[in-house]
Formats: structure tokens, C-alpha cells, sequence
């Protein structure tokens, strides 16, 4: 069944088209990534489907009803959580705080999804008290995700976890994202990194310019030789 | 220092909603004048004007606390009015910073305005409520009862802020839209909603720094809400704007600062020393005495 | 309310439908200057009076606080100072000094200026709103300065100020003066707006920081508006203590600042026709409305809303003010006439004939020996409040190379050329432009030394035309200033003919021939790139370093752009890039600098480090199936 889906979304910053009719679909419980270079449209995807941006053409559709014009604060309640692009932490909160931001619209006590985030990643129970702004690199991210996940949405939409991180984070932080999933959240993944977001995910779109190039299963894709070539940086014909 | 109290509860109005708007709320000013003139109103209805002998004991509390609750109410309503009718439009729209500036400039003139032409250009006067009796001294300097009632009320109302915006929801919601808007949303934020909380605040405060003003300067005039305005915004600045402490630190540094400089050079070049300290200051540190930021100082 | 908000928007908030063209602005400009020439000899003493003061004081006024506002895009809240400053000047020479009247205006205009320097030399580098608060405050030392001084007259003022002869006491004569001076005013903004002058002040007021990276020295030409702006003031107020001989404080309120401000962001910031309009729309309709039929009722209607029990409607004049400043900001954010394409700032097409478009005209190396090392990094180190961005970095770029920056995003590579630009000052290291260290210059300096860049996320100067953004680049190399501007030295026209030419010949070597008209910002996203890189190239580099370039593009504009980057090589200029592609980088570069966490982790042919199993690891990707 189809969690999410995207029907010939079309975005524009001003003259700028950055999005030209992207058709995405995401069912329950898979990891879908999507890759492309720089500026190919990934992020205004994400920000599309999470509400911060409003498209000027095509349909949005969550969990079977069409989420065109709901305001980002009421999306998070519907069950879509965001980890940014660059981590969007609130530098001068504690890592406390930041995950209880994440689940601004929850009543009541959040003992179970602190201690979900906290098994997740230990490393944030030892700083909790730290100020967000001074943690390092991979500790933001791991707050990113965290907090996303503290709403308990049905779909996580994450945007280049690995941007910044060094290589054996890297690798740390993929393995948390297949454990999120397979704990029953659905993944759409957005990744510079093709190799590793390739390996982990069911399926895949490749954008470019503002348009899906390529789809399909994961692996295929990570065998094509084109996509090779271009997405990972390997085999250049020189 | 009396003085200095007030404009911090001011500058926190300006801070609060630059911290998250980005915004110079250039008429918070009359956002304090009408709660000065609410708390008036307040003292009127209940039958207390000028003639009337000050109250003690315990309907003196209960009147002080009127005044002030009357000024928080006014100030609160017109704060929330003013982000209604003249921010949010052009907010929708995406206009320019300096459409926002000169909104604000007109809504100031036109409460000044309408206040001048429904009570008169003159100053009206509040009735006394606390004699100007000395309390205590302070290295031989005499400090009076309504001194003492308006510096302790002002700090208290600070810590509530304070309180409020570290450990409450809205608080910290209030602290994540200023840091990050977008993440904000994120996070299910209601960043509309946020604002308009944050124009209470700031007027809530305005308007008990104005019944606090009526308490100890006892007279409020149309175009009251000016010098304190600019004098408050000073101190936000001073402190570094968009930043609660700031506010405060620049707030009573301005007010200790402004009594040296009418001690050295005289009461009519206070206003002159004050402006010239806030130049040096931004000089050597742009941004204020403790810098910019909303949510990164946990006041 | 929202609603009707917006849909009354809708209908009034496009910008007027009647454009008129060329022809028929120059005749209404000739009928509205005879008009303004002919007419008030035959008007009522009032209505003379009136046209003196305020409308024609507050449109030279307006004129002088666009010029801040409006061209360099600087909120100055206390512009009435120099309106004081000009007015108490020509008021203490000509009673304490007994000084002519006439002799008065180039101190009064000259102390304007300095009160200029004054107040902006130390606080001009403040943003925005901290420079609106000093200037406040600028504007509020002043009154109260007059108001205190002895020699000033304290509350009481001056009086006696003597009267330019044989001009007298009627108000006409001073009518005139103000009209020639208001013409004086236009000339100077007419003037200095077609030259690099009003070039820089839009770019400052567009993107100050890529102003300042393509060469323009912002804190200079930030000052120069301030002054010219302070001199325009200083006018007003040698003519405005002349004709009514006596002034004291009370002349020069915070309120006044205001209102002339108001009357610059009403007519429409940066736009001539606007100020004007804006500054007569709010001297003049207070004063009308007086004693009109209209005037009478608005003043029952409103007497009755509002409960007050006004004669007048002058009674209520600060309150409609107030009103319709809200409602106009509402209606049309950009003001009443609102400014056209880059403000006043236009570049002319030249001559299609005129242009060379095989040359771009680019110096290229200069003296500089191809294999020499044209830029040298050593030991770079960057510290962010504690983070290392940069961690003794070393490399150098041999002239004439193309030479690729690659690294995972955050890998300090935009801090690498944020510190040669001189954006980001270096915590330890050194960094040479053929052989010379270039740390702790601005950026402007650096740039006219010849490095210059490109964005990572664009930074045309968006309301400009693409043309006008190249010629920015051209003025890195030009001398024109304020009196350079104003004059018609030889100078000025050669450097004049130069933006337009050059400008072209260099849009149509990124590919972008007879585009130069278009705004910039509106460009498609691939032209904006070419643009960026063209502007770049204006400003004559002999190093130029590129912030992904390809990011955003297509195929083939990819290999385009190879292309182009390699004619922009074959210019003789050194060409450093960041860059994602690995396509892109490997098909071009001839040695690659692999940045990791601060620290360079290889370098070499690109061959090479792509086999490095650090590069890789970083990089690429740890994963078995791309080893």
C-alpha cells in the first residue's frame, strides 16, 4: 500500500523551476532513496511533501488523502517527521530540549520515546544536558534523527544524513537508519552518498534537474553502469 | 535604576519580537502608552482619581495589582491588534523590511494620534497611591517606597518571563522559531500562533512596565510612549537585540548610565551621553553587549 | 479582513497599467517643470507659501534621503541632523559672524558633509538596524545639542538669520532657489546613478557582501552616499533658515526624520519620480485638505467616530498620515511609483559595432611565468569558535592550471575560498597571490589584486540587469568616485563606454550575447551561473575560483561549461574549482586537492587520488561493491 505518493509535482522558486513533474511513490515500510547531484531537486522534494513548500502543480497524497495546502505544523501530527537538511538543530537548547521540540504536539510524559532515541543512540544520553550548538557533527545528526522520531511518525523523510561525517559514521548512522525501518518506520532517504543509500534502501529514484531520470529496485540500480558513472563517482570513462 | 526597570520591561517587548520576526516593532512604544492609559482608565472606573487619598493596607495591593493587570490586559489586546491588522498582511506578502518599518511608524502616529484627539494633548495625571516616603538609604542616597515597589514588581516579572520561556512548551517553542523557523515547522509549530503569543508577551510586559510608569511617574501623556520607546529600544539594542538578557542588562545599564551622565554633565545631556555609550558600545561589539540571540542565552 | 486585504490587492497592488512610453514622459516632465516654473507667481500667498515649505523643502529632502535609502539601500532614521546641522550653520554665521547670506551655503553644505563623516565613518559598519537606531540617535544628540548650547540659543533659538539679498521676504524668490536647488539635486542623483557610483551603491544595497567580493570598496562608497545625501540635507537647510530668519530646536524632531522617510518608502524607494511624488503627497495634502469641502466632512466624520471634537482637519492630519502609511505599505510594499529595474541603475546596450565579441578582454596572468606558483596555501588553519574548520592546510596552484577542490560537504572547501577572498580572516597560516600574502586585506583589495569567485549559492545582485551585474565587475579596475561622477571629465565617459562594451563582449563569451537587459535574478538557473562567472571575469582575475559550478545543471550545460572553463584557461587565467561532479572535476582538472575534515588527504592527478583508499573511504563511499 502506498504510504506516500507524488503525482507530476512541480515547484518553482520565483522564475526557477526546481521541480518539473515528479512522480514518487513510497509504500508502508520500505526505505526509498532518493539520489542526484547537487541542486537536482532532492531537498525541495522533501520540504515539498513535509509542507514547507507548496507546489504549483500536481498532487501530493499521504496515507490515501491528498496533504496539498496542510501547513507544515499539522503534517507532523498526520505522521511525517523531517530531519533537515544540514540538522536543523536549535543550537541553543540541549539535546533535551531539541527532542522534546520534536514532539511539540504530544500530551503528556515522553518516557518511552526518550527511551527509544536514547537506545537508539546512547551517545545522546550522556549529553543530554549539552547545548545542541556545541555537539559535534555525527551527535547533531544523531539529534536530527531523534527528534524526527520522537513525533513516532509513520514516515521518516530524511535528508543527507551523512553529509558531514566521517567515514565510520557514516556507516554507524546507515545501520540506525535500517534499524528505524525495520522497527516499522517508512523511509524516504535522500543521499549524496548513491553507494551506501543504494545498498539500504528497496528502491530508488535518480533526479536530475528537477526530474525522476531513473527508478527502480535499489540494486539494480547499483549495478547499472550508467548510474555507476555518474552517481558513483567510479569508472569515468577519461 | 527605577527607570532603568521599566525600560527593561520594554526591551524585552522589541526583543521578543525581533528574536522571532526579525522584526523593529517600532510601535511597541504605544503599545506601553495605551497600557499607561488603561491603567488610568482602570483607576477611574473603580472611582479613584486625583482628589482621592491614597489607600492602605490591603486595598492598596489590591489596587496596585489592578493598575498593573489593567495595563497588561490594553497592551496585550493592542499588541495582538497591531500583528493582526498591520504584520500580518504584509508578512503574507512578503514585502520588504523597510514596508514593515514605516507600517510600524504609522501605526504609531495614528495611536498617538487617536489617543491626543479623544483626550487632549495634555498630560493626564494618575492619582497618587504610594507616598513618596523614604524607605531606606543607600549610601546616603535616599531611596523612596514607589522606587522600591516598582523595581521589585519589574523584577519579577522578568523572572516570570524568564521562567516561562526556559521551561514552559510555548516557551520553548518561542525559542525554536526565533533559532531555526523552518525546523520550527518541522517540528509541528504553529509558527503564526507563535507569533501572536509573543506580541502578548511583549505586551503583556509593555503594559505592566506602564502601570509600574503610572505608579512612580503618576502622569501619562498621548505621546508618552515615545521617549520610552526609543529609550527601551536603545537598551534592546545595547544589550544585543533578540536576546532576553540582553534586554535586561541594557536596560538597567541604560537607566545607570543615563543617571551618571545627568550627575556629571547635567540632567539635559543625559539623553546625549546615553546615545553616544550606545555608539561606542556597537563599535566594539555590533551586536550588542551579549549578542543576538533569542533562544542561545537559556533566559 | 484578510480576504478583502487580498483581493483589493489584487486590484490595486499591480503596478500602474498606463506605461507610457519614451516620449510621452519627456513631454508631462516638460509640462510639470513649466508648470512648477510658470504657475505660482499666480497662485495665493498660501498656496505659494506652502510650495516653499513644506513641499519643496521636503522634496529636496527626500531627493537627499534616497540617495541613503533608496540607491545604497541604508535606513538613516535621524536625516533631519544634517537638515539641522545646514540650518544652525548658516543660522551662527550670518548673526554671529555677520556673515552674506549667500557666502553661507558652501559652509552650510560643508558641515552637513562632515556631520556626514562623522556619524558614519565609526557606524557604518552596523547593519540595518543597528545603523537605523545610531542614526536615531545621531538625529536625537543633534536637537538636543542646539537645545542646550548658549551659542546655539538653547530653546529659544536664532533669530535675525539674515536674509540672502536681494531676495528678501516675500516667499517666492525662495520658491525658485528651492526648485533650482531640487534640480541641482536631481542632477547630482541623475549623475552619479549613471556611473560607478550608483553601480556600487545597488550592489551594496542588492548583496553587500558579494559587492565587496567583486571589488567594490562598500565602506567608502557607503560614506560617499551618506555625505552626498548629508550635502542634499545641508542645502535644504541653508534655504529653510534664510527664508524664515528664525529656527530653534523644536524645527527639527525626530518626527521630521520620519516624515521625510516616509515620503521616500510612500513614493517608492530608489525611484526619482516616486520621492518626488512621495514627498509632495505628504507635504502637500495635509495642507490642502485645511480648509476643502473634503476636509470638512472627513473632519465630522471622523469627530464622530472617534468621539474628539476637531475644528479642523488638520487636527488629524498626523493621524490620516499615519493611516495611509499603513494602507499604502499594505496595498504597494513598493511604493507608490515604484522603482523600475535596478532602481535608478541601468547599463545601457552599446553599439552592436562597438563590441568585439571574440575578445573578451581579459589580462589574463599577467606577468605571472606559467609553472610559477600563482596562489600558495600554507598551513591555513580556521577556527570557528572552537570548531577547526581548516587544519594546516597546504597547497599551491601552479599558473595556468585548472586546478579541482573536492571533499564530502563540510569538508571546509567554501571556507578555504571564503579565507583567500578575504571573506573570513585565516587564525594562522598564509596565503600568497604570486608570491605576496594577501591575509588581513578586504576582500575588495583581493579582488582587485586579482582573485575573484563565484557562489556556491548564487549571488547575482538580483534586481539588477545581467549587463549592469557585469559591469560591477568591470568597475573593480575603474577610478570614477563622487567628484569624478559629477564632473564630465574624459575619465568618466571612457569608463562609461568601457562598462557597456566590455560588459557585453564578456556576456557574450559565457554565452549570453544580447541577453543583458534581463534581469538577472529571473534568469534561468544554468544562465544565472554563466552570469555569475562572466561578472567574475569582469573583474579581470588572474585567479578565478569557482563554487561548484555545475551544481544545478544539466548534461550538456555541464559540458558546456568544461568547455567554457577551459577557454576561460586558455585566457590565461588560473582556475581553481569546487566541485561534486566527479565528471565534471575528472574530465578537467589537471590536479585535485581531496579536503577531509579541515585537512588536505591527497592530492595529485586525478587518477591517482581517485585511487587513494583514504579519498575513497571519505569520499566515495566506503563500500566494497564501488572499490
Amino acid at each position: 500500500m502506498a504510504l506516500l505518493e507524488l503525482h507530476d509535482v512541480a515547484v518553482g522558486y520565483g522564475p526557477i523551476r526546481a521541480l518539473k513533474g515528479v512522480s514518487i511513490s513510497v509504500s508502508v515500510g520500505e526505505i526509498v532513496t532518493l539520489i542526484g547531484a547537487n541542486g537536482a531537486g532532492k531537498t525541495t522534494t522533501l520540504k515539498t511533501i513535509s509542507g514547507l513548500l507548496n507546489p504549483t502543480a500536481g498532487d501530493v497524497r499521504f496515507d490515501g488523502e491528498s496533504i496539498l495546502g496542510v501547513p507544515a505544523h499539522q503534517l507532523v501530527k498526520r505522521g511525517i517527521g523531517h530531519a533537515p537538511e544540514g540538522r536543523g538543530m536549535f543550537p541553543g537548547m540541549t539535546v533535551t530540549e531539541n527532542l522534546e521540540m520534536g514532539a511539540y504536539l504530544h500530551k503528556g510524559k515522553l518516557t518511552d520515546e526518550f527511551e527509544r532515541v536514547f537506545t537508539l543512540f546512547p551517545r545522546l544520553k550522556e549529553r543530554a544536558k549539552q547545548a545542541a550548538g556545541t555537539l559535534s557533527g555525527g551527535e547533531q545528526q544523531m539529534v536530527a534523527i531523534g527528534r524526527a522520531l520522537m513525533s513516532a511518525p509513520k514516515l521518516l523523510l530524511l535528508d543527507e544524513p551523512s553529509m558531514g561525517l566521517a567515514p565510520r559514521l557514516v556507516a554507524q548512522i546507515f545501520s540506525i537508519i535500517t534499524e528505524i525501518n525495520e522497527q516499522g518506520t517508512t523511509i524516504l532517504l535522500v543521499e549524496q552518498n548513491a553507494a551506501q543509500a543504494l545498498r539500504r534502501a528497496s528502491r530508488a529514484y535518480i533526479l536530475a534537474t528537477g526530474e525522476v531520470v531513473r527508478e527502480g529496485d535499489a540494486s539494480d540500480l547499483a549495478e547499472d553502469p550508467a548510474v555507476r558513472a555518474a552517481y558513483l563517482g567510479i569508472e569515468t570513462e577519461t | 535604576m527605577t527607570l532603568g526597570a521599566i525600560y527593561a520591561l520594554i526591551a524585552l517587548g522589541y526583543t521578543l519580537v525581533y528574536g522571532v520576526l526579525r522584526l523593529i516593532n517600532f510601535a511597541h512604544s504605544e503599545v506601553f502608552m495605551v497600557g499607561a492609559f488603561g491603567s488610568l482608565f482602570a483607576l477611574h472606573a473603580i472611582g479613584f482619581d486625583t482628589a482621592h487619598a491614597p489607600p492602605h493596607g490591603l486595598v492598596l495591593v489590591g489596587v496596585l495589582v489592578l493598575v498593573v493587570l489593567a495595563g497588561m490586559i490594553a497592551s496585550g489586546v493592542l499588541a495582538v491588534v497591531l500583528e493582526r491588522l498591520a504584520y500580518r498582511p504584509l508578512r503574507k506578502r512578503g514585502a520588504p523590511r523597510l514596508a514593515f518599518l514605516i507600517t510600524a511608524i504609522g501605526a504609531s502616529l495614528l495611536l498617538q494620534e487617536l489617543f491626543a484627539l479623544r483626550y487632549g494633548r495634555n498630560a493626564l495625571a494618575f492619582p497618587r497611591l504610594l507616598a513618596r516616603s523614604t524607605a531606606f538609604k543607600i549610601f546616603g542616597a535616599p531611596v523612596q517606597v514607589p522606587q522600591i515597589v516598582v523595581v521589585a514588581s519589574a523584577i519579577g516579572m522578568m523572572l516570570a518571563l524568564d521562567r516561562f520561556v526556559a521551561n514552559t512548551k510555548l516557551g520553548r517553542g518561542i525559542r525554536a522559531t526565533a533559532q531555526d523557523p523552518e525546523t520550527a515547522q518541522l517540528m509541528g509549530v504553529n509558527i503564526n500562533r507563535i507569533i501572536v503569543v509573543t506580541f502578548i508577551l511583549g505586551g503583556v510586559l509593555a503594559g505592566g512596565a506602564a502601570g509600574l510608569y503610572g505608579i512612580y511617574v503618576e502622569t501619562i501623556r498621548y505621546n508618552g510612549g515615545f521617549i520610552y520607546g526609543i529609550k527601551a529600544f536603545t537598551a534592546a539594542v545595547l544589550g544585543g537585540i533578540g536576546n532576553v538578557r540582553g534586554a535586561l542588562l541594557g536596560g538597567f545599564a541604560l537607566g545607570l548610565l543615563e543617571n551618571y551622565g545627568a550627575t556629571v554633565l547635567g540632567g539635559e545631556w543625559k539623553d546625549v551621553f546615553a546615545f553616544t555609550i550606545l555608539v561606542v558600545v556597537l563599535m566594539f561589539r555590533p551586536t550588542g553587549l551579549l549578542g543576538e540571540q533569542l533562544g542561545r542565552s537559556r533566559a | 479582513m484578510t480576504l478583502t486585504v487580498s483581493r483589493l490587492r489584487r486590484t490595486w497592488g499591480r503596478r500602474p497599467r498606463v506605461k507610457l512610453n519614451r516620449r510621452q514622459r519627456l513631454i508631462g516632465t516638460v509640462a510639470l517643470v513649466l508648470a512648477a516654473i510658470i504657475v505660482p507667481p499666480f497662485l495665493s500667498g498660501f498656496l505659494q507659501s506652502t510650495l516653499f515649505f513644506p513641499v519643496g523643502v521636503y522634496i529636496l529632502l527626500a531627493i537627499g534621503l534616497n540617495v541613503v535609502v533608496g540607491a545604497a539601500g541604508m535606513l538613516d532614521l535621524g536625516f533631519v541632523a544634517f537638515f539641522a546641522v545646514g540650518a544652525y550653520t548658516t543660522a551662527v554665521l550670518t548673526t554671529t559672524f555677520h556673515m552674506d547670506a549667500w557666502l553661507a551655503i558652501p559652509f552650510a553644505i560643508g558641515a552637513a558633509m562632515i556631520a556626514g563623516v562623522l556619524l558614519g565613518a565609526p557606524t557604518l559598519r552596523l547593519r540595518g538596524d543597528y545603523l537605523a537606531i545610531v542614526t536615531l540617535g545621531f538625529g536625537e544628540i543633534v536637537r538636543i545639542v542646539a537645545l542646550n548650547t548658549n551659542a546655539l540659543g538653547e530653546s529659544r533659538g536664532i533669530t535675525d538669520i539674515a536674509h540672502p539679498e536681494p531676495l528678501g521676504l516675500r516667499t517666492l524668490p525662495y520658491y525658485y532657489v528651492t526648485l533650482v536647488a531640487i534640480a541641482l539635486a536631481l542632477l547630482v542623483s541623475v549623475r552619479l546613478n549613471a556611473s560607478r557610483v550608483g553601480r556600487s551603491w545597488s550592489a551594496i544595497r542588492e548583496d553587500e557582501e558579494a559587492a565587496e567580493a567583486m571589488g567594490v570598496p562598500t565602506f567608502k562608497m557607503k560614506l560617499w552616499a551618506f555625505t552626498v545625501g548629508a550635502s542634499t540635507a545641508g542645502l535644504a537647510g541653508w534655504i529653510f533658515a534664510s527664508k524664515v530668519a528664525f529656527i530653534n530646536p523644536d524645527n527639527f524632531p525626530f518626527f521630521f526624520s520620519v516624515i521625510i522617510l516616509s515620503a521616500v518608502v510612500l513614493g517608492g524607494s530608489g525611484s526619482l519620480p516616486g520621492v518626488i511624488a512621495g514627498g509632495f503627497l505628504i507635504a502637500f495634502l495635509p495642507e490642502y485638505l485645511r480648509d476643502a469641502a473634503a476636509g470638512k466632512t472627513i473632519t465630522r466624520v471622523l469627530n464622530s467616530v472617534i468621539g474628539s471634537n476637531a475644528t479642523n482637519v488638520t487636527d488629524f492630519r498626523v493621524l490620516l498620515f499615519g493611516l495611509s502609511l499603513i494602507l499604502v505599505m499594505i496595498f504597494r510594499p513598493r511604493g507608490l511609483i515604484p522603482a523600475d529595474l535596478g532602481g535608478m541603475v541601468t547599463t545601457d546596450a552599446p553599439d552592436p559595432d562597438d563590441v568585439d565579441t571574440t575578445d573578451p578582454g581579459l589580462t589574463g596572468n599577467r606577468s605571472m611565468q606559467p609553472g610559477s606558483a600563482c596562489l600558495e596555501i600554507d598551513a591555513l588553519t580556521i577556527d570557528f569558535g572552537g570548531v577547526r574548520a581548516l587544519d594546516h592546510v597546504s597547497f599551491s596552484v601552479l599558473t595556468g592550471s585548472i586546478v579541482g577542490v573536492i571533499g564530502p560537504n563540510g569538508a571546509g572547501k567554501t571556507t578555504l575560498f571564503n579565507a583567500v577572498t578575504g571573506v573570513v580572516e585565516p587564525t594562522d597560516g598564509d596565503i600568497r597571490l604570486d608570491g605576496k600574502s594577501i591575509v588581513g586585506r578586504p576582500p575588495h583589495k583581493i579582488c582587485q589584486a586579482g582573485i575573484a569567485r563565484t557562489f556556491q549559492n548564487i549571488r547575482l545582485f538580483p534586481d539588477l540587469s545581467a549587463r549592469t551585474n557585469v559591469a560591477v565587475g568591470l568597475d573593480a579596475h575603474h577610478k570614477t568616485s563622487v567628484p569624478g561622477a559629477l564632473g564630465f571629465g574624459r575619465r568618466r565617459r571612457a569608463e562609461e563606454d568601457d562598462a557597456k562594451v566590455h560588459a557585453e563582449a564578456l556576456l557574450a563569451f559565457v554565452g549570453l550575447r544580447n541577453r543583458g537587459d534581463e534581469r538577472s535574478g529571473s534568469m534561468p538557473y544554468g544562465d544565472q551561473r554563466r552570469l555569475e562567472i562572466a561578472r567574475a571575469l569582469a573583474t579581470d582575475p588572474c585567479l578565478l575560483l569557482l563554487d561548484e559550478p555545475g551544481a544545478g545543471m544539466n548534461k550538456t550545460e555541464k559540458a558546456a561549461l568544461i568547455m567554457l572553463i577551459k577557454r576561460i584557461r586558455d585566457q590565461g587565467i588560473t582556475v581553481v574549482l569546487i566541485e561534486h561532479d566527479m565528471n565534471l572535476v575528472m574530465g578537467l582538472v589537471e590536479e585535485v586537492t581531496v579536503l577531509d575534515f579541515g585537512k588536505v588527504i591527497a592530492s595529485g592527478a586525478p587518477a591517482a587520488v581517485q585511487g587513494d583508499q583514504a579519498v575513497i573511504e571519505a569520499y566515495l563511499g566506503v563500500d566494497d561493491g564501488a572499490a
